[in-house]
């Protein structure tokens, strides 16, 4: 092979490389903006449920706000990386912590009284499964870049 | 002519043919809902391009900042 054609080759290699991390990066950008979305009718559920004391008061003013706050956070710390890490930077490793957050907001949920026969609270946990479902993709296209999650 | 004007054009002769005559207001329908259409692909196309991803990262940071500031200042 010729050095002309190896300039060639691994121009062309470099050339892909880029390409395939700017889409990775756009396409973490959509999910992330898709699971933000997700997160805001929880935040939105929650916080009116906790207002018009479907929840009860002392679990929203304690648990559940720290749970809240830590969701509405780690949603935050993932925009932040992403904005930071740029298109040609490999993805930050913040996501697991956003499953995390989600998880144990569940789990308060879970341990109140009746939660599941209170049909605002049931539209809470369904949101929750599709926020943790949006969460599980990002997480996949952050572990298919970095090689780890 | 950019397509915006084409169909603004379009529209106003459909919109003023359907004040005259009732059953043209069917097309000019079609040609607002075909308007609509071609800007939502091109919206979506847009997106796609990535040219965006700053601008929403930087929105989902803000609302974010709000809803924790929300949750901090709440007692139920």
């Amino acid at each position: 092979m010729t050095r002309l054609k190896r300039y060639l080759l691994a121009f062309a290699l470099a050339a892909t490389a880029t390409a395939c991390a700017a889409k990775t990066y756009h396409y973490a950008v959509q999910v992330e903006y898709a699971f933000s979305q997700a997160v805001l009718v929880i935040d939105d559920a929650v916080f009116n449920a906790c207002t018009e004391h479907v929840l009860p008061a002392e679990r929203c003013n304690t648990d559940i706000k720290d749970a809240m706050r830590e969701v509405d956070t780690t949603v935050k710390a993932a925009a932040l990386a992403l904005h930071a890490a740029g298109p040609d930077a490999p993805l930050p490793k913040s996501v697991p912590d956003l499953i995390a957050a989600l998880n144990k907001l569940r789990a308060i949920l879970d341990s109140i009284d009746g939660a599941y026969t209170n049909p605002r609270v049931v539209r809470i946990f369904a949101a929750l499964t599709d926020a943790l479902a949006k969460t599980t993709n990002l997480l996949y296209i952050f572990t298919a870049v970095t090689g780890g999650a | 002519m950019d397509y915006k004007d084409a169909i603004g054009k379009a529209l106003t002769v459909a919109d003023a043919l359907a004040a005259a005559e009732p059953q043209i207001a069917i097309i000019a329908s079609a040609v607002r809902g075909g308007y609509m259409a071609i800007k939502a692909a091109r919206q979506f196309f847009a997106d796609q391009s990535g040219e965006h991803d700053k601008e929403k990262l930087e929105a989902i940071i803000a609302v974010f900042d709000q809803r924790v500031a929300r949750w901090d200042n709440a007692h139920f």
